[in-house]
């Protein structure tokens, strides 16, 4: 690793016990990218190198979502960041981590490492670093506390539900093997209980969070959404959990509030 | 012994009822203008209503005490309606009467409806039947009308429904005969109406218990993932809970009911704790659960010879409806038909 062995053995463990009281945050691949493009747009670095970069790559067998398998990988592929993305997604893949050096010219600045969980460090560019990634992904935190937060039918007077929608904006969940591998990555989940009340043409799952109790019902019922409703306990861990592994293990989508009730 | 097939398809039924009905309370609840719910629209279901005099005897000669409807409906503008649903008839039609009888019996001066003195001027009687029967049981409606068999003072309708498996689901609802007093909503249902599921995500959510016997896995599901899981996280050990490894929760049947009926049933709707609102789950089904839960080796009975209070041994399991349904399958008394809203029985309950 980068940094010590405390730093990742002692205190990120740490954290990480701490679950649910404490938890990492999670970055989408999409905004993973869009902070490295404003941390080269803004400082007018001439390219971003990627020198070491931590991935995930599905590999499945066509049509036989049952034996999709996720592989961690490490390489070292001296790309572009451009070039890196697009490598990463036609090998059905997404980063966790990277380790690049920030280029002007044909002078390396600085040697950045970041992942997807909000880990720092730079050799150099402090500032930069900070206002490109610390600041950005902290007012995320903020605004994930706060959308996250009170979703429980037990933090709400009325027992009503919060639901919240992974919008995929395109028809991501509308075929039946489309469903079928949601099924198979959601039962992917380490920790949980995930039963099928129904699979197709709609999808009902039930989900108990093993970590702290949480419950959810999860539904398909349009063929680009996915509908989350946190059950009595459902912590914002929890919800971030579920999320993070919906986008990581099938697709990512955008979060938002269900609109419903309408007929 | 049913297959997993069996017992999903039971519990798809089950299902398909609490969203049928939801589907078609909705109607009532929902308002169109302000795009929101509606306060002054009271739901109930399975609640029980006192006959008049008049009907206060069955065609047997047996006294009626109640009678229950699966769902009732009361608003200001729309007096109120009475409803069954019944998704299957049986191809004996000669059972068929039963279930008029029952509707019939709602088509009466009732006591008990939520108002100040328990009594409305009048009221619709509703039958909710799946598509794929509702012209058969239109038929058997008029031959009996004709011969003298069935007849209604108050508005009486049929009402089709029909889950449609499109890539977007929706419950379409359809009137098949009679009308109304809700003149624009008979318009609507005489056209047809569809209500996609997405739209109802949330009262799906919450309500999953309704005045009908559950497929047992399905109610062993529901108090071991929000019930027994919800007390179990409360313990420190929980977290750091290994394969095997168990975290004891004692519980009365009575906590059981009571946190079921709280957070899944009508109540949700119909917060009213007269003597008259049933009691969702009732206490038997959750004993029937947990003695499957005490068979299977999660649960032992705390008290010898009493079924009051359960221990159980909270483990991990991997697919809980699952390994309830593997639990159930022997069970001997799981094996008829679990939908008493299906039943052709009356659900008019008799001193006798």
């Amino acid at each position: 690793t980068l940094e010590s062995s405390w730093f990742f053995q002692r205190l990120v463990a740490l954290i990480e016990k701490s679950y649910p009281q404490a938890v990492t945050t999670f970055i989408t691949h999409r905004r993973l990218r869009r902070l490295l493009e404003s941390f080269l747009e803004q400082n007018s670095f001439s390219r971003l190198i990627i020198r070491r970069a931590s991935s995930r790559v599905r590999f499945a067998q066509a049509h036989q979502a049952e034996d999709e398998r996720v592989i961690k990988m490490v390489s070292w592929p001296r790309l572009e960041l451009g070039e890196a993305f697009d490598m990463v997604y036609e090998h059905n893949g997404w980063f966790q981590s990277l380790q690049f050096d920030a280029c002007r010219d044909h002078q390396v600045l600085a040697s950045v490492f970041f992942t997807r969980q909000g880990v720092l460090h730079t050799d150099a560019l402090v500032s930069q670093a900070f206002a490109a990634f610390v600041e950005p992904v902290c007012k995320t935190i903020d605004e994930n506390v706060r959308f996250f937060g009170q979703r429980c039918r037990r933090s709400r007077g009325d027992l009503s539900v919060s639901p919240l929608v992974v919008d995929f904006q395109v028809d991501q969940v509308a075929e039946p093997d489309q469903r079928h591998r949601f099924i198979k990555a959601m039962q992917r989940l380490r920790g949980a209980s995930v039963s099928v009340l129904h699979g197709n043409p709609y999808v009902h799952l039930s989900v108990l969070d093993y970590y702290d109790g949480s419950a959810f019902d999860v539904w398909i019922l349009s063929g680009s959404e996915i509908t989350i409703v946190p059950q009595m306990k459902g912590s914002m861990a929890a919800i971030k959990r579920l999320i993070h592994h919906i986008f990581d293990s099938y697709a990512e989508g955008h979060i938002r509030e269900y609109e419903g009730g309408h007929v | 012994m049913k297959s997993g097939k069996e017992v999903r398809d039971e519990i798809d039924d089950y299902e398909d009822t609490i969203f049928a009905m939801l589907g078609f309370v909705n109607f009532y609840r929902f308002d169109d203008q302000a795009g929101q719910q509606r306060d002054d629209v009271v739901v109930f279901q399975g609640r029980r209503l006192t006959p008049s005099p008049a009907k206060s005897t069955s065609v047997d000669g047996n006294p009626v005490e109640s009678v229950t409807p699966d769902f009732g409906i009361l608003s200001q503008e729309c007096t109120g309606v009475l409803g069954e649903v019944k998704k299957s008839f049986t191809p004996d039609q000669t059972l068929w009467l039963s279930t008029f009888r029952q509707l019939m019996a709602y088509d009466d001066d009732l006591t008990g409806w939520p108002t100040a003195d328990g009594k409305l001027r009048t009221h619709d009687v509703v039958l909710l039947t799946h598509q794929s029967r509702a012209v058969a049981v239109c038929d058997y409606h008029q031959r009996r009308t004709e011969s003298g068999e069935v007849s209604f003072v108050r508005p009486f309708s049929i009402v089709a429904f029909n889950r449609s498996d499109e890539r977007q689901p929706y419950f379409f609802f359809e009137k098949r005969l009679g009308n109304l007093s809700h003149n624009v909503l008979d318009g609507r249902l005489h056209q047809g109406v569809q209500v996609p599921m997405n739209r109802l995500v949330e009262s799906y959510s919450t309500i999953k218990l309704c005045d009908s016997k559950p497929p047992l896995p399905y109610m062993a599901s529901l108090i071991w993932e929000h019930v027994v899981a919800a007390r179990a996280s409360d313990d420190p050990k929980f977290p750091k809970l290994r394969r095997n490894w168990k975290v004891e929760v004692v519980l009365t049947i009575d906590e059981i009911v009571s946190e079921l009926r709280r957070d899944f049933s009508f109540q949700v709707l119909c917060p009213d704790e007269t003597e008259r609102q049933p009691m969702v789950p009732r206490k038997q089904w959750c004993v029937r659960a947990c003695e499957a839960l005490v068979t299977g080796k999660l649960a032992s009975w705390a008290e010898r010879d009493s079924r009051e209070k359960v221990r159980f041994q909270f483990k991990k399991l991997d697919n809980v409806l699952e390994h309830m349904i593997g639990l159930c399958a022997n069970d001997a008394e799981d094996t008829g038909n679990q939908l008493e809203l299906f039943s052709p029985q009356p659900s008019v309950t008799s001193t006798s």
